[in-house]
């Protein structure tokens, strides 16, 4: 095993990681012990997300064709605590996703800052990160999405629906992650031999 | 007892060695071999080996390298 001073770069991104994953927990903790006390992140008002048909917009320019639909947020002022404890719901699993994949990146840099990235360890991580963003993510994005329908319709906003748009970005990114962790896995099976050439 | 290596191969260091009245220090010295290196070697631990460290190990203990090497089948 070769160590060597770790970058600065990757000093800071590890520190940086450190802080995110801190203060996401924080957050995350914050906002489940608010939704069982009935207070959200900001006290008791509620943004709402739904969406509103474009024939409803004014003062666009001439000519200007509207969307079929527009996404929109409701401000719901002195929300209930069952509205808090959705808003809670719905931000709840993106925001493990968010911490498992931060918790994930945080392992490979403490590695590359130990100066021994390329170990079995990494591959695993680097596999399961693939699949928090392939399947983790638009998991999480319907989740929310219920969640967020449920909010809409007990603040009144009938017909919010629940849709999720196809995850392009998740799959190409997991794709590419599960590519990585196989190369990393080479790496190491590389790495097995050179350190048993004498 | 000669280590045997995974694959079945045997370095025959130690007979060597004692035959020419030298020590692995020496030999490393010798062969600008590390001990470390030479020890992975004489107990079977490594998985593969240099045309140069192979060549010098020939030049130092005055062999072949069929002296140093040997294979025997696995057993299953």
């Amino acid at each position: 095993m070769t160590t060597r001073t770790p970058t600065a770069s990757t000093r800071f991104l590890t520190r940086l990681s450190t802080l995110v994953l801190v203060a996401a927990i924080a957050f995350g903790g914050f906002g489940l012990v608010g939704a069982v006390f009935g207070f959200g992140l900001s006290g008791h008002d509620v943004g709402v997300h739904t969406e509103v048909p474009g024939s409803r917009l004014s003062g666009l320019p001439k000519g200007a064709m509207p969307p079929d639909n527009v996404d929109v947020i409701v401000r719901v002022r002195h929300a209930s605590a069952g509205q808090i404890r959705l808003l809670a719901a719905r931000d709840l699993a993106p925001g493990l996703v968010l911490i498992a994949a931060i918790w994930l990146l945080r392992g490979l840099l403490v590695s590359v800052r130990e100066g021994d990235p390329f170990n079995e360890h990494n591959v695993n991580r680097l596999r399961t990160l693939a699949v928090v963003v392939l399947a983790g993510v638009p998991l999480a994005a319907f989740v929310s999405s219920v969640f967020a329908g449920e909010l809409a319709d007990s603040a009144g906003l009938k017909g919010a629906g629940t849709h999720v748009p196809f995850p392009g970005n998740a799959v190409v990114g997991g794709l590419a992650l599960f590519v990585l962790a196989e190369v990393f896995a080479a790496g190491v099976r590389l790495r097995a031999d050179l350190d048993g050439t004498v | 007892m000669v280590a045997l290596s995974e694959y079945g191969v045997a370095v025959h260091l130690d007979e060597l060695l004692e035959a020419r009245g030298m020590t692995l220090a020496q030999l490393a010295e010798e062969a600008d071999i590390t001990v470390v290196n030479l020890s992975v070697l004489k107990n079977g631990r490594a998985k593969a080996v240099r045309f140069s460290t192979l060549a010098a190990l020939c030049r130092a203990l005055d062999c072949q390298p069929g002296d140093l090497l040997s294979w025997t089948p696995p057993r299953k």
